[in-house]
């Protein structure tokens, strides 16, 4: 009978504390839709993102992204302040991909006058490449009314598939 | 002619190159494929000698169970945690193109391991060679340039459940496993098939991987591990607690804002999913507000929405937050346990 615990056991606890550390830390989660297993071959990720213009008025924030979401909340003051984001989406991959999903949330304490303008991101992005979507969150130009809450919180999620 | 260790050595430092010129888009991805079949075919004459396809021993069995196990709980967690479509296309001629992308090279890589390791076995530095080449060649090295906060989940995620696999088809190999470690490739890529995946994160998916490994190495090992059983049990433990099974979750508190209650490095420990009939003013929240997890005290609430305040604080949080934002109600805190996370968080950020 072995009178200490097996090396490979020990490493694992080890490398299991690791992770908590890290876990214990980081507010959101990567989703990598159970790829895990596989050797890294599929991987297309949100790899950057950050605001390229805004009105003088306007409060870009600080937007942070993890693999696939990005997270930017833009504060506007008056009618016509803006706010642009650029997102990068890199394919770290060997196998090419197509745009499965594109999806943007925002919450809903933002006011109705505050507006989402994107473009959509390439349908087809080759194993190597990187794509880049913008997103100009707007307050209505046109508005009449006087909203209290002047902040867009909103969350953008895309998804990949094989091509 | 008998097949040499160092010709084991030489076909895997073929393959490195080709993998890296694969992630640099230089060549086919499909090369692989290629050059496997023809190392198969060249390799055949030696797989009678070489390849040993003992009477399955008992622990088999166990070994085989466990795996089956983990695969059948790895997908029922998904009826838990929620499903993610797979990103792979799976008509027939897209499910053979990626059994040649990913199975055929692992089986591959098996078989020139339990060649090298047949000729090595007593020897540790040689089990060790053969162990980090394998694991160099499985590695996607394109990572290294991103931001380090994601970069810590890939390693987490892949990179250090690569490693220890590889520790064990090594060790798999030393004990002349050959049928179940090919049997274990299989029930890896055996996710190719579904359409859809369990919506693990990075953590879950990560310790899952790990805990696998550990109970398959303990279902085989020859002696008695009594010691190591106990340990074990410890490790899935925290990770049960980690993820917040038994209602109660830990998280590592970055700031002062809620101060003298607890501190920046302290660790708080929170209660999940309260109703709202446990809230009132004074009550101590957990809640998340965009990208991040914030605890503050409530300072006002009514049936729409609630106002927080950190009591190193001097104005109350500018937004408000709904019972949706709220991930649970603090209960007590531990001093100091968290500095690890403090590094890490501060490395992660210069």
């Amino acid at each position: 009978m072995l009178k200490t615990p097996n090396i490979f056991i020990v490493i694992i606890l080890i490398a299991v504390l690791f992770m908590a550390v890290g876990y214990s830390l980081f507010a959101s989660d990567i989703e990598l839709t159970g790829n895990a297993e596989i050797t890294g071959n599929w991987n297309v990720l949100i790899t950057d993102i950050e605001a390229t213009d805004y009105s003088p008025n306007a409060n870009p924030g600080t937007p942070t992204a993890t693999a696939t979401t990005a997270n930017f909340a833009a504060t506007l003051n008056a009618p016509s302040d803006y706010v642009t984001y650029r997102i990068t989406i890199k394919n770290l991959g060997t196998i090419d991909a197509v745009l499965h999903t594109f999806n943007l949330t925002s919450d809903e304490y933002g006011t109705d006058a505050i507006k989402i303008l994107n473009t959509e991101s390439a349908q087809e992005l080759k194993a190597g490449e990187s794509t880049k979507v913008e997103i100009t969150v707007l307050y209505d130009p046109f508005t009449t009314s006087n909203p209290i809450i002047t902040t867009k919180n909103i969350t953008g999620t895309i998804q990949y598939a094989q091509e | 002619m008998n097949l040499k260790a160092k010709d084991i050595i030489y076909i895997l430092l073929v393959y490195l190159l080709i993998t890296l010129l694969i992630s640099f888009q230089k060549i086919s991805i499909y090369l692989p494929i290629i050059f496997w079949l023809s190392t198969f075919i060249y390799l055949k004459k030696y797989f009678t000698k070489y390849i040993t396809i003992k009477k399955i021993p008992y622990h088999f069995d166990k070994a085989f169970i466990i795996s089956l196990a983990f695969t059948i709980i790895y997908f029922l967690s998904g009826f838990k945690l929620g499903f993610a479509p797979s990103p792979f296309k799976h008509n027939l001629f897209s499910l053979l193109k990626n059994i040649g992308i990913f199975l055929i090279p692992s089986l591959g890589l098996e078989i020139a391991r339990y060649i090298f390791v047949y000729y090595n076995k007593n020897k540790p530095l040689a089990l060790g060679l053969i162990t980090v080449i394998i694991t160099i060649i499985e590695l996607n090295f394109s990572f290294i340039f991103l931001a380090k906060n994601i970069l810590f989940k890939i390693i987490c995620v892949q990179m250090i459940p690569l490693i220890i696999k590889n520790i064990l088809f090594t060790y798999l190999a030393k004990r002349d496993e050959f049928f179940l470690t090919i049997i274990l490739v299989i029930m890896d890529n055996i996710t190719l098939i579904f359409g859809y995946f369990p919506n693990l994160d990075w953590f879950k998916e990560g310790t899952f991987l790990l805990l696998k490994y550990a109970f398959i190495y303990l279902a085989i090992r020859p002696i008695n591990v009594t010691k190591s059983y106990p340990l074990l049990f410890l490790t899935c433990l925290i990770v049960l607690f980690m993820i917040g099974i038994f209602n109660y979750k830990p998280i590592a508190i970055l700031s002062n804002s809620m101060s003298p209650c607890f501190k920046r490095s302290d660790i708080v420990i929170y209660k999940k999913l309260p109703s709202q009939d446990q809230l009132e003013k004074g009550t101590i929240i957990v809640f998340k507000k965009q990208d991040t997890i914030i605890i503050h005290r409530i300072y006002a609430l009514n049936n729409d929405y609630i106002l927080t305040k950190g009591d190193n604080n001097n104005q109350v949080d500018n937004f408000k937050i709904t019972m949706d934002d709220i991930l649970g109600i603090y209960q007590f805190h531990i001093k100091y346990l968290g500095y690890p996370s403090i590094w890490l968080y501060e490395y992660l950020n210069s």
